[in-house]
């Protein structure tokens, strides 16, 4: 008997209850188990491996953009030197141009002002031969006498009897 | 430039006849006369140049002209001929090339003598003189009076000209001015 009133006999009864159920189990249950065991060992041990991996490929792709951002600086850097490089030459061109222009105009302004001068020049010759004409016509008319125009006559035909 | 080779052969037909019969010049004279009245009378030139009038009434008209005028019948026939080839109105044309052919024939050189004042015809025909020397030829001149030219002659003779007058002096002044 026991301190708490079971006897030795049922406790090793349940003893070998137990032993019994225990190798029943082993028997029947240890492989399924094992195998439940295994399969999930070998599951947490892909999910770590495939862990591993995503971590291996974030750190790769980390790098990849490290470089890529470093890259991307000296890109920029390109970028911007093409960019005021192409400005600065846009700049040249449009001055050039813009000075091209301006002497072009300069020409046609001179150009001009030479024509204007020298059709004002044409037209005071023209004035001064006019009135200078008019003038002498006037004075040769008030003083001709019939005489100056027979003496004209005499050497017309003077003339005709020099001519060969 | 077609009417004047027209003309030209109407003309050159007239002259043979007054070259066979020797009456030429006097064809000449008969056409003049006969431009002339036509010209100097405008209801006249009209009745016989306008294609409106019948042509037999138009040639009657004609007719009754060279009657009057006592044209010879060459130079009737020719305007009878330009009336019905309704090319009456190249009459001044044929006279023009006749003339030409008057003169050619009798080795006339025409030309135009302008002066500012009236020419005495001794001067004229000194100057004609001369000139007829020179080209070896009769010189005919037309004296035309041209006040415009101050003092002094311009003589036109087959394209040539010499000008001896005071204008030209100053049109010469005048090149010079603008020339400078």
């Amino acid at each position: 008997m026991t301190h708490s009133g079971e006897s030795l006999l049922s406790i090793v009864f349940k003893f070998v209850n137990f032993t019994i159920l225990l190798a029943i189990l082993i028997k029947f249950a240890s492989k399924p188990i094992k195998n439940y065991l295994f399969e999930r060992h070998q599951r947490i041990k892909d999910e770590i491996e495939n862990r591993k991996k995503a971590l291996d490929e974030i750190d790769s792709k980390k790098r990849e953009l490290e470089l890529k951002l470093q890259r991307l600086d000296a890109e920029v850097e390109e970028i911007r030197k093409k960019v005021l490089e192409e400005a600065y030459a846009e700049k040249e061109r449009i001055i050039s141009e813009a000075r091209t222009l301006a002497q072009k105009m300069k020409d046609q302004a001179m150009l001009t002002k030479e024509q204007e001068i020298r059709e004002i020049r044409e037209m005071i010759k023209q004035e001064i031969a006019k009135r200078s004409i008019f003038e002498a016509e006037r004075i040769i008319r008030e003083t001709l006498r019939k005489e100056d125009h027979d003496r004209l006559v005499r050497d017309f035909i003077e003339r005709l009897r020099s001519f060969n | 430039m077609i009417q004047r080779a027209i003309a030209r052969r109407y003309a050159q037909g007239l002259f043979g006849i007054g070259i066979k019969d020797g009456n030429y010049r006097v064809y000449k004279d008969e056409l003049d006369g006969f431009l002339s009245l036509l010209t100097q009378n405008e209801t006249l030139y009209r009745a016989v140049t306008l294609p409106i009038h019948d042509l037999n009434f138009r040639k009657g008209i004609v007719s009754d002209i060279a009657v009057h005028m006592r044209l010879s019948t060459p130079v009737l026939n020719i305007i009878l001929l330009l009336l019905e080839n309704n090319r009456i109105k190249y009459l001044s044309s044929v006279i023009e090339e006749y003339s030409k052919l008057v003169d050619e024939k009798d080795n006339i050189k025409r030309g135009k003598l302008y002066s500012p004042y009236p020419i005495d015809p001794e001067t004229l025909r000194e100057i004609e003189d001369v000139l007829s020397e020179k080209l070896k030829k009769k010189v005919i001149l037309t004296p035309i009076e041209d006040k415009r030219l101050i003092a002094g002659l311009k003589l036109v003779v087959d394209g040539t000209i010499i000008d001896g007058t005071i204008r030209r002096q100053l049109d010469i002044i005048k090149e010079t001015i603008l020339k400078e």
